[in-house]
Order: C-alpha cells, then structure tokens, then sequence
C-alpha cells in the first residue's frame, strides 16, 4: 500500500512585488502550490519567469509580499530573520547554477560549513564532510581549494555541502545551468541518487525540459504564475 | 576623451557615492592639514615681517647697539654733526597688558616731530587728523598711550582708560591718550600688536636712559655706502649700522626649522590619503572590469582607458581639494593658536590677529592634493589600459598578479629601505634630504606589508582555527584580497607607526630634557622677572633685587645669570648668557670640554674663554680649538670655545661666559634671573612663599623652588609638542576612513560570498563575527608591523631629524606603554572601521547577493 501523501511545502498566495517603481513589479501573482515529502518537483520555466523567486521565498531568504509559506507545521512567513536563518542552516540545503563554494574554504570545509555553523565540532563536521565527499566520488579532493577543481566537481562538492546537515528540504536552482551536456547529466544523477536515497523532498528550478522526465511533479511557471501542473512518475528510470 | 568615456567616469562616480566620498574626504583631509599647517606657518611668519616691517618703515637702515642699546647722544650727533635729517630714535620693547588679556605686544616710542618720512602711525594726509588735545596729552603728560582703535573696540577700551602694563618685575599704568585709526592697511595691522608712546613716555616707562635703535634713511647705491661709512666714524664701540631686512630674515630663521618639521609631518596625512585613494582606484577598476574589457573590444584604446581613469581619480581630487581648501582654512584657525604659541614660547614675540589666507598656500595645498590624487591612480589606471581585456583584470588575477608581486615588491622595499638609509648617513645637513631618507624608509616598510601580512596570517591561522569555520576563514580572507587589504594594513601601519615614532620621540625627548633639568638646575630657588618668552628670562631685574635674596634667612649664597642677545660679526644675533658661578655645581653634562670642567671654568674666568651649548656648535659648526667673535661694548672680541655643553632650553645655541667678564664687556648694570642655595635644613618651599610675601606688590617677580621651574619647563615643552598630537590624530583618521573604504569594497566584491554564506544557514551574528574577526586581524598587523616602522621612525627622528633640525643628541627612551597605546590605536580603529561595513553585510539581500557575480 503507497502511503499517504504528506505536504513537506506548501504556498497560499504567494505575491512578490518588487518595488522598482510606484506601480511595482509583481514577479509572482497568487502563486498556490504545494510540494510532498520525499518528491521531486520541478519548477519549469523561462529566464524572469519568477522559478528563482518561488525558491528564495521558501527558503526565508526573501519575504513575500503577501501569502504564506509552510514549511511542514512551521508558517515560514511569521518567522524572524534569525529563525528563518536557523531554520535554513537546519532544514534547508542550497544547489545553485554557479556552485557558490567558498573560495577561501576547501572542498572538504565547504561541505562541513553548515555543519560547523550549526555548532558541531570541526573534527565531527570533517568526518561527515569526508563521506559525503566519498559519497560524490571527491574524497580525494577533500583538500583542494574550489578554484582547482573543474565546474562538475565544484557542483559535486556543492551537492555534498546541500546534505551535510542532512536538511529534510534542498532547494536546487539551474543546477546544471553552467555545466556541459554531459556533466550535467552526471552532476543531476547524481543530486537525484543522493536525494531519493535519502528520502528527502526537492525542488529544483530549471529551464530544461530534459529534467521533466525525472520530476515526481512539474510546475510551468509563466510570469509569475503557475499556470500547469503535471504529474510524472518517470523516477524509475534513473533510480 | 569621448563625451561617452565622461559620461560613463561621470555616473560610475555618482553610483557608488559612498566610495566617492570616502575618497574625496580623505584627500581633502589631507589637503586641509597640509594647507592648516602652511596657513599657520605663513600666517605667524607674515605677521612677524608685516609687524616689524610696518615698525621700520620705510627705514633704510638702523642703528643698533648691545645688550643696554643705543646712548642717545648719538641721536643728536647724526642730527648736528652729520646733518643727517631723516633720522628717527626707537625705545622699543616688549609688555604684557592686562586690559589686552596679558598678551606681549611691543611699546614702541617715536619722536613725532621725527617720524613722518618713516611711518604713518599718526595719520597721513588721508587720515582723520588726532585731536589736539590727544596729541597734546601724548607729548606733554607723563604715562600715555595711543592705542589702535580697532584693538581698543574689541577690548572695551576708549580714550582715557587706564592700561596696566607688565614691564619686567614691575607693573606700571599709562593712560590712553587717543586711539590711531590709520587708513594704511600696513600701519592698521602693525597697530594690532602695537602701544604707541612718546620717546621720552617710553623710556620712562622701561626705565631706560637709552635707544633701542635709531632708524635712517640713506640713499641707494655709493652714497649710501659712503654715508654708512660716514656714520660708522662716529659711533664708538659696540654700536653699529645694520639693515632692518636682515634682521628680520635673522629672526625669522630662527623658527624655519620647527616650521619644516610641521610640513612635513603634514605631509605624512596625505601620504595616508594616497593609499586611500589608490586602494578605491584599483577597486574600480576591477570592479569594471568587464565594462573596461568591452570597451577595448569596441576599440577604446589604452590611452583612452588611462584617461578615463586618471580623469575619474583627478575629479575626487579636484573637489577633494576644493573641501579641503575649505577644511583648510577652518583647520588653520585651530592650528595657528598652537603654531604661534610655540613660536612664541621659543623663539620670538609673533601676534597672530587671524588666519592669513595666502591664495598661494591654497593652491599649493590643492596641486599637492590632485597630484597626489593622480599619482596613487597611475598604477591602477596603468594596469587597466595595459591588460588585454579577456584576461581585462578579474579579482583572481590581480590577487594572482600580486602574490606573484610578493617577492619583487619586498625587494624593491628593501632597496627603498636601503636608499632611505644611505640619504640618511650621507653626511649632510640638509632637513630636506634627512625627511627624504625618512619617508624612503616609511614607504620601504609599507612595500614589505604585503609580505608581512602573508607571514602574520599564516602565523594566525592555526590558532585562530579553534574558533571553528569563522577563525579559518578571517585570516584566508585577509590573503585572498590582499590587493586590497595590505593596502589599507600599510595605510593604517604608517598612521600608527608615526604614532610611535613620534611618541618615542617625544618621550626620549622629555627624558632627556628631565636628565638635564635633575643634573643642571641645582639651585633650591629660581627668581626671574616676567618673561615674555618662555625659554629664556631676558628682561632685566635690578642687581638690589639679588641683594634682598642673598640676605634672606636661610638663603646660603645665590648666583645669577644675565641672558641678552647680542650680535657676531659671523654668527649674527647670538644668545649670550652670563653666570656668576657655574649653577649646576660642576654637574653640566659636556659633550667636550677642555680639560677637566674645573680647569676650563678656571680658564673662562681667568682667559677671557666662553662655552657653547651643542645646538650653538653644530648650527655654527665650531668646536675645540675654535672661538666666537661678539661686538661687545668695547669693540669686537674673540673668545677661545673651552667647552660644549648640552643644552635643550633653545635649538638657536647660547655662549656662556662667566659673568665676570660680561661685566667688563658690557655695559649692562641689569641682571635676570637670580638662583638660591638654602641652607641645610631650610624648606625650599615654605621660604619661596616667604620670598613671594616679601616682594608682594613691589616687584611682579616669579619665584619658584627647583620642582616648580623643572614643572614649568615641562609644561613648555609638552605646549610645544601639542601640534604633533593634532597632526597624528588628523592622519589616524585618513588611515581609518581608508580601512572604512577598503572593507567596503571588499563587501561589494564578496557579495555572492556573503550571500551564500547567509543562505547556508550563517546568522548576522556570525557575519558580524567574521567581519569582525577579519578587521580585527587588519588591525593587528597593521598595529604589530607599526612597532618596527614606529620604532625605525623614532631612530630617524631622534638621531637624525632632530640633530639636523635643531642640534640636539637625545637619548633613546623606550616606553613599552607608547607601543601597547598605538596597538591599541591601530586595533581599535580597525574594528570601528569594520562596524559599518558589517551592518550593511549583514543587512545584505541575500537572494540578490547569491546570484551577483
């Protein structure tokens, strides 16, 4: 028997102006979603269509203008911006386009940063962050800088760092958007592995149609709204 | 330069204000102490030359005499046997009025009936003539004045007021028998310092049956040679015939020294400031760097990219300099009180009324501050017309480029160093060439920051790493933007360490000179009149005023000393003092003395020979086996030099000789400070109160034990040096706002860092942490590695500035406090510095910052 379907995130009206000018710029318009525990969505749609935005406002990194964000029981809206912090370095683990490694941090702190930040002993943090690197195939390059690694492992040891702290939630945004074809691939079988195996819930904003085969649930976003919702259940072809 | 080359310099300025601003502020910081100090200088030197050309007149020559002046019978003489017409007698001296404040201002008696060709004091033909009866009053009533009207209105004052006057040990009143209003701008000022009386009213008052001087007017050329001729065949000996224009160029030297070492401690701000403005230069550049590389795509050529750079840098140069014009000027008003103080104290009487505002000065100010502006920008301006523009100067290049740098810019430090030392052992006397070797070895050290900073984080980083991921990250940060961070370490390093320097300086000085004071002023008691200067007791006190002390009870025996200006034929204006007894009881430390101190005090008194203090022989260059010639009252004399003592009461020198043979020399009745022993088990203290209660009401004098004079000297002395801490504080705060601005940019280019960091999970707090964390260890270094600058700058100073400026051998005195304090300086500006930087960073849009490039 499947089990139930859990909400891991859910979006009531979401609206995100942004005031640029007195009229405004509503980059989401009542944006209503909700994304289950353990699935993959995507977030399907062009450059400025607000994918980018949708993920900021669920991470509590950017407040909405109206509407309201659950991140399971936890209304993310109503938090203050050291619980929504904590609640990132707790929760939430980040992909993003351009790797965002720290350059004067090794692969192997990179991955151990948020553990560290959260209060865990380096030699702990270390340990964790070398079997995640084991995990993504670097345990090698646990202490090289990230300005000599290639962009595929640079995106690897952002990957490890995105489940260090082993977060019920990653937030994926072009993950492979600065990847050739096939590092990309490898980079996003890879995330997916990791992901499923792991049992966590993630929502990966893209462009590319060719992730839509693997997503558990895609939403179109066309400027600012949600304007489809399909369901796939392609998982099995890259699990 | 393209109209859309400008416009783009144009608004990259107008979109990163706060940059532009923090630029513009620290030239004009710079621009304004350098402008301050020129102000103050020119203004205390224009009001000395305007005051003492304004008394000369139109005076051609004068005739002066020694210590006791002119006889004035020689007036009569040129007038009846020369027939000479335009002749005019002087009393001149200096009092202190109460009415005015107490400040020094000159009494300077004329005869009117001979004044006209000279000055204009009393009206010229444009003038509101004086009433009759003020003129009257003037020549006809003992004990009158004119005052300036313009002084009298400031102070309260009108016709008919009592004034009292401060002449020496006495207090005397006179009244005001009229005010001067001239139309003559140059009369006008010289009235501002000045009490204009009757000759004979003066010489009453100053208690002199002699002139000061008496002014001439010769014809130019052969006639006038021959009539100096004719003149110098009547005076006897000890008068003679000088040139006002020398005398007052003699006298202003005397201060040229203290005023050199003012500019270019000013200058040291603006070096600072150069730092500044290179550091936010390179940081534009870079930051443009994609804007840059398209337009060397589209065909901008190098020169171009130059132009627009150095434009950009020469535009926050010209309004810096505009403001600091304005600064300047403000800063000047401040600085000339302290300036002339100084001068005052220790070199001559100088009344500033204001700020003299010299267009030169302000345009000197402004070219030093816009070329100092483009010069800092070359090398930036120079790297971003040089690159190809796909490489066109990304962060990680020039972080790169610059740890590549490390090795040649370290040598090139050491051989800045090395070039610094050498202008600094060549045997010169030049104050220009010493400050020269000096600033070499300053920016030798900030060369090597870089280096230095590369060595102290790593030192860092392992104990730093047990606060976490934070300690790890600081002091990586630091290397990893080191372009930018030596930087603004090597800015702050030089403020701190002229820090040091100066207070190593200033505390082997003031060591030196309490030393001097426990070993030479061995007397319980000193007396001297009222003092203008504070240096020097020069104004005379009656000998009987020394009998009274001798005979008090518990005085054992007393000495004095006689302190006049006299001239030399090679020497010019020459302090002389004459003491009955050596007063330091054989004590007076000597750099060389003939014999042992006993034989040449024996050999003074017996032969006729004189000491030199040490300032005397180096300036003149004289030492053993030389002599000194002085006009005295009987002709000129040559002394044999038996000695050269140390001496830091005046950088001008002193010729000491015992009062014996002054005496026979001179002829001067007068004496001017008197030094008791007491008797054994006497109380110092409680017999100056009983000396004080005795001439109560008789005699102003100032008497004060042994402890009270050493404190007062130190009083001047620590008067002296107040500038200095001005001037430090101005250049620690053109260092701070460059760290300010460096760790800005340094926010700007780690944007997606930060965001990141905060996306991780990184709270405020934490940001605040590390920010924190890494100005903290800025501040470190550059508080660290200002110890050796500062302490290298102390060396230079002490050994080499002060010797060729003033003549001085200090000795070194280190107090570990002066290092700790400058540490701490260094730190805590640092930190103060980084609380800006961290509100904004931690008030960052993280969602915008992580996609940022």
């Amino acid at each position: 028997m499947t089990p139930p379907e859990t909400a891991a995130v859910r979006v009531e009206g979401l609206t995100k102006i942004y005031d640029e000018s007195r009229s405004g710029r509503a980059v989401l318009g009542d944006v209503n979603a909700t994304f289950f525990t353990g699935q993959f969505s995507v977030l399907l749609g062009r450059s400025g269509s607000g994918k980018s935005t949708l993920l900021n406002l669920i991470s509590g990194i950017d407040l909405p203008t109206r509407g309201e964000i659950w991140i399971g029981d936890v209304n993310v809206t109503r938090l203050s911006e050291r619980e929504r912090t904590l609640l990132r370095r707790r929760d939430i683990g980040f992909v993003f386009q351009f790797f965002n490694l720290i350059p004067t941090l090794t692969a192997g702190e990179n991955v151990s940063l948020p553990l560290e930040l959260g209060g865990m002993i380096e030699k702990q943090a270390r340990k964790r962050a070398e079997t995640l690197l084991d995990r993504v195939s670097l345990a090698n390059r646990m202490d090289d800088y990230p300005d000599r690694l290639s962009g595929g492992e640079q995106q690897r040891v952002a990957i490890a760092r995105a489940l260090a702290h082993q977060p019920s939630l990653i937030l994926a945004d072009e993950p492979t958007g600065n990847l050739d074809e096939e590092t990309g691939q490898t980079v996003l079988t890879l995330l997916l592995e990791l992901v499923r195996e792991s049992g966590k819930t993630m929502i990966m904003a893209t462009h590319s149609l060719e992730i839509v085969p693997y997503a558990d649930h895609v939403f179109r976003m066309t400027e600012g709204q949600l304007v489809e919702e399909r369901r796939h259940r392609m998982e099995r072809r890259v699990m | 330069m393209s109209l859309s080359l400008f416009k783009l310099g144009q608004r990259y300025l107008l979109r990163r204000p706060l940059q532009s601003i923090l630029v513009v502020l620290g030239i004009a910081l710079g621009v304004a102490v350098v402008i301050a100090i020129d102000l103050a200088n020119g203004s205390a030197s224009r009001a000395f030359s305007l005051s003492t050309e304004a008394i000369s007149g139109r005076a051609t020559h004068q005739i002066v005499g020694g210590p006791n002046g002119v006889p004035q019978e020689i007036y009569g003489q040129l007038r009846r046997e020369l027939g000479l017409r335009e002749v005019a007698p002087i009393v001149s001296d200096y009092v202190t009025v109460r009415e005015l404040g107490d400040q020094p201002v000159r009494l300077l008696g004329i005869d009117p009936f001979s004044e006209a060709p000279f000055r204009s004091y009393l009206g010229s033909a444009d003038d509101e003539p004086l009433s009759l009866e003020a003129l009257t009053a003037f020549l006809a009533q003992p004990n009158t004045i004119f005052l300036s009207r313009e002084v009298a209105e400031q102070n309260g004052l009108e016709s008919g007021n009592t004034l009292t006057l401060g002449i020496g040990p006495r207090e005397v009143t006179a009244t005001i028998a009229g005010l001067l209003d001239p139309s003559n701008e140059l009369s006008r000022r010289a009235l501002d310092s000045l009490l204009l009386a009757d000759i004979s009213t003066a010489q009453e008052l100053l208690q002199r049956d002699t002139l000061s001087n008496i002014d001439l007017i010769l014809p130019e050329g052969e006639a006038g040679t021959a009539e100096v001729e004719r003149i110098a065949s009547i005076l006897p000996e000890g008068v003679r015939v000088e040139q006002p224009a020398t005398r007052t160029a003699t006298i202003q030297q005397l201060s040229a020294a203290f005023e050199l070492n003012l500019t270019a401690l000013s200058l040291l701000a603006l070096v600072v400031g150069m730092f500044l403005i290179y550091n936010t230069v390179t940081f534009s550049v870079v930051q443009r760097r994609p804007v840059l590389g398209t337009l060397r795509a589209l065909g901008v050529t190098r020169e171009e990219i130059f132009a627009l750079i150095l434009g950009e840098a020469a535009v926050m140069g010209v309004v810096g300099a505009l403001f600091g014009m304005g600064l300047g000027i403000v800063l000047g008003r401040g600085v000339v009180g302290l300036v002339t103080q100084t001068i005052n104290d220790l070199y001559f009487v100088v009344n500033v009324a204001g700020v003299d505002v010299a267009p030169t000065t302000l345009l000197k100010g402004s070219l030093i501050g816009i070329l100092s502006a483009l010069l800092a920008a070359a090398v930036p301006a120079w790297e971003a017309a040089s690159v190809e523009p796909v490489t066109a100067l990304r962060r990680s290049a020039i972080e790169s480029r610059v740890m590549g740098l490390l090795p040649k810019l370290s040598l090139a430090g050491a051989g800045l160093g090395l070039v610094g030392l050498v202008l600094l052992a060549v045997s010169t006397r030049s104050v220009v060439v010493s400050f020269l070797g000096l600033f070499a070895v300053i920016i030798a050290f900030a060369l090597l920051t870089p280096w230095v900073t590369v060595l102290f984080m790593r030192l860092a980083e392992s104990p730093l790493a047990r606060l976490g991921v934070l300690g790890r990250m600081a002091p990586r940060d630091i290397v990893r933007a080191l372009s930018r961070t030596s930087v603004a370490i090597a800015a702050l390093m030089v403020a701190v360490s002229v820090i040091i320097g100066v207070s190593v300086m200033i505390g082997s000085f003031r060591n030196t000179v309490t030393e001097w004071l426990e070993t030479t002023l061995q007397a319980d008691i000193y007396i001297s009149p009222p003092n203008i200067a504070a240096n020097r007791s020069t104004a005379p006190m009656e000998r009987a005023i020394a009998e009274q002390v001798a005979s008090f009870e518990g005085v054992e025996r007393i000495s004095w000393a006689r302190d006049v200006t006299v001239a030399s034929p090679e020497f010019g204006r020459v302090q002389l003092v004459a003491v009955s007894e050596e007063v330091s009881g054989r004590q007076r430390p000597f750099k060389w003395v003939e014999g042992s101190q006993e034989a040449a005090w024996e050999r003074a008194q017996l032969e006729g020979a004189v000491f030199v203090s040490e300032p005397f022989a180096f300036r003149h260059e004289i030492g053993q086996g030389d002599s000194v010639t002085l006009y005295t009252d009987m002709g000129e004399r040559s002394f044999p030099v038996v000695g050269v003592y140390y001496d830091y009461s005046s950088d001008q020198g002193v010729v000491l000789m015992p009062d014996a043979l002054y005496r026979t020399l001179y002829d001067d009745p007068y004496l001017s400070s008197v030094a008791a022993f007491v008797t054994e088990g006497t109380d110092p203290d409680a017999l100056v109160g009983q000396l004080r209660t005795f001439f109560a009401g008789e005699q102003a004098l100032v008497i004060r034990s042994n402890v009270g004079l050493r404190a007062s000297v130190l009083e001047v002395f620590e008067r002296a040096f107040a500038i200095t801490g001005a001037l430090q504080l101005l250049a620690t705060i053109v260092a701070f706002i460059g760290v300010l601005s460096a760790l800005m940019a340094m926010q700007l280019e780690r944007a997606r860092e930060l965001g990141t960091l905060r996306a991780t999970g990184m709270t405020q707090r934490q940001l605040w942490g590390l920010t924190m964390l890494e100005t903290g260890l800025m501040g470190s270094t550059a508080g660290l590695w200002a110890m050796p600058t500062g302490l290298a700058l102390a060396l230079v100073l002490i050994y080499v500035i002060n010797r060729r400026s003033f003549g001085w051998t200090l000795q070194l005195h280190l107090e570990p406090s002066a290092l700790v304090e400058a540490f701490a300086v260094a730190l805590v500006a640092a930190l103060l510095a980084g609380i800006y930087p961290a509100v904004r960073m931690s008030r960052i849009r993280i969602s915008e910052a992580i996609r940022s490039e």
